[in-house]
């Protein structure tokens, strides 16, 4: 039996984070699976153009954002590219296909992928991008001046098609009746850099361990995570943002509490002592984490661990049990 | 550190089963030394960073951040000692602490200013050599040698969990001064005095946080015996 499942965005607005997530399907039998491919997934792009963007653009600044998620060495995933296919993408045609649509409804969406998955599994089968010809696009090396970057939202939107979730590392102010981002540390953070940036072609710490996570290579062995639960108020905290720092290198990789008792569990760590900064997202878009967003706990104060978590090399830190501050 | 010394000194002639002043005061005589000591290490600064994010342009701009420091203890320190002229002796030295790694968060940007800790305690082995070197021209009184040492150690750092281990160097240069309580150069124990020095410890690599040498101030009071 399959499913579809419709994920996505970025767009241009944000919340306040950081994690990554990666997507779990529920089974038939009432099993959580991660979503992933089984295999190398072989790509199509449309032989669409837009003003800025030729076909050819298209295909190579598609490629150079598949690229950056198969150079992370702790990372085994790779892409095949296909050929140009006049397939749709949205098409539930078994075909992973990636271009341009125009959508001018969808006023907040740059692009969306969209998902075939085994439900038995998780296994995925298609995974499909729009990138949204209602706005305006580039290829400029350095960016251009009131135009998105397509190479930074195609290495959002496959980290998407790969798997991974939305992470809630960035600060954003409203703007407009929408937000903007002030930082992030995340190609994953759910909300777009502006018109312009090309800051969202790099991936981050948090990406690189997200995508580790999910397809791990032989040196992600070498790496460690942390676990543990979150409580206020003696209670278990659910949708907790849990940040760890390496006190080593400056780097942020974050996760949420995802079950009923407050768990949470942050993989792809360099081994060393970590600081655990745990916060609600109370100025978030919830909806871009979790489909339930009522049960998520906002009640609390940022708060960090009063112990210093080390990371083993290969190994968990043991169970860490943070009583975050309630407001 | 004298009135320490001192009172180091009249504790160990107390206790001492023959009063130091029957003794004669002769150079110390026996050519092994053993000795333990309390040894009081200072803390140091591993290094500051920043919890960074990126901004539009490419730029970063901190979410808070962060001073580690291993901050001072009290361990314990071991020696064996062997002379090698009249005025070095060569030593095997090593000692344990427990010294608190401390994270120092501040100007969270949501959380506020701070400060913010954390911490833990680091099991810390050191194990090594040094070489002591009698300044006997500088003698005003045969019981007090004053003395220059230097050495390195293997160090080697085990996390509160005991999950992860750091390794690394210990350099050590400092002087002190050895006051001879007791010295008959006859039968097992030929010499018994105390000794207290003043060292700066520089740690490479190990624990750090910036990939930097770091230096400690450390002193030690010990009684020794020598053979």
């Amino acid at each position: 039996m399959k499913c579809v499942l419709a994920i996505v965005l970025a767009v241009a607005q944000c919340n306040v984070a950081h994690a990554y997530t990666l997507f779990g399907v529920e089974t038939s039998d009432g099993r959580r699976v991660t979503m992933k491919w089984p295999r190398t997934p072989r790509y199509f792009v449309t032989g669409d153009a837009v003003g800025g963007v030729s076909a050819a653009d298209f295909q190579a600044a598609i490629a150079r954002a598949f690229a950056r998620w198969e150079a992370v060495p702790a990372s085994t995933v790779t892409y095949q590219f296909g050929g140009v296919t006049a397939a749709r993408p949205g098409d539930d045609d078994g075909t992973s296909t990636l271009g341009f649509m125009n959508h001018p409804e969808l006023d907040r969406v740059l692009a969306s992928t969209s998902f075939l998955v085994d439900d038995t599994t998780g296994a995925l089968i298609e995974s499909d991008i729009f990138f949204n010809a209602a706005f305006p696009w580039s290829v400029a090396p350095a960016g251009e001046a009131g135009r998105f970057d397509l190479e930074s939202i195609a290495t959002h939107e496959t980290g998407h098609f790969s798997g991974l979730g939305h992470s809630a590392l960035g600060e954003t102010t409203s703007q407009n009746g929408g937000r903007q981002v002030d930082s992030a540390e995340a190609v994953m953070f759910p909300i777009a850099y502006s018109r312009g940036s090309i800051a969202g072609r790099t991936l981050k710490a948090d990406d690189i361990a997200g995508v580790s996570d999910l397809y791990p290579s032989a040196d992600f062995a070498g790496s460690g995570s942390i676990s543990g639960r979150v409580t206020n108020g003696g209670k278990p905290s659910f949708g907790a943002h849990v940040v760890a720092y390496d006190l080593a290198n400056g780097a942020m990789v974050g996760g949420f509490t995802l079950t009923s008792q407050g768990d949470f569990a942050i993989a792809g760590l360099s081994p060393g002592p970590h600081l655990l900064r745990v916060e609600p997202l109370d100025d978030a878009d919830l909806e871009s984490f979790f489909d339930d967003p009522a049960r998520v706990d906002l009640g609390f104060r940022v708060t960090f661990y009063s112990r210093i978590i080390v990371v083993p090399r290969g190994g968990d830190s043991g169970t860490v049990v943070v009583a975050v501050t309630p407001k | 550190m004298t009135t320490r010394l001192s009172l180091i000194a009249a504790l160990t002639v107390l206790l001492a089963p023959v009063p130091a002043r029957a003794q004669a005061p002769a150079a110390e005589s026996g050519r092994f030394e053993v000795g333990v000591a309390p040894i009081w290490i200072g803390g140091a600064s591993l290094g500051d960073r920043a919890a960074n994010e990126t901004t539009r342009d490419g730029g970063a701009v901190p979410l808070f951040t962060t001073t580690t420091t291993l901050d001072a203890t009290i361990g314990v320190e071991f020696r064996f000692g062997v002379r090698v002229t009249r005025h070095i002796d060569v030593e095997a030295a090593g000692s344990y602490a427990r010294p608190p790694l401390v994270a120092t968060v501040r100007s969270d940007f949501e959380a506020g200013p701070g400060p913010f800790t954390a911490e833990e305690r680091v099991r810390q082995f050191s194990m090594g050599g040094t070489v002591l070197w009698r300044l006997r021209a500088l003698r005003r009184n045969p019981r007090w040698t004053p003395f220059v040492i230097g050495g390195v150690r293997y160090v080697r750092q085990l996390h509160e969990t005991e999950t992860l281990l750091e390794d690394g160097e210990w350099y050590e240069a400092g002087g002190g001064v050895k006051y001879l309580i007791r010295s008959n150069g006859r039968g097992l124990m030929k010499s018994i005095g105390v000794r207290g020095d003043v060292r700066a410890i520089v740690r490479t690599a190990s624990l750090d946080v910036d990939g930097r040498a770091h230096v400690s101030p450390a002193f030690a009071a010990s009684f020794y015996v020598r053979f």
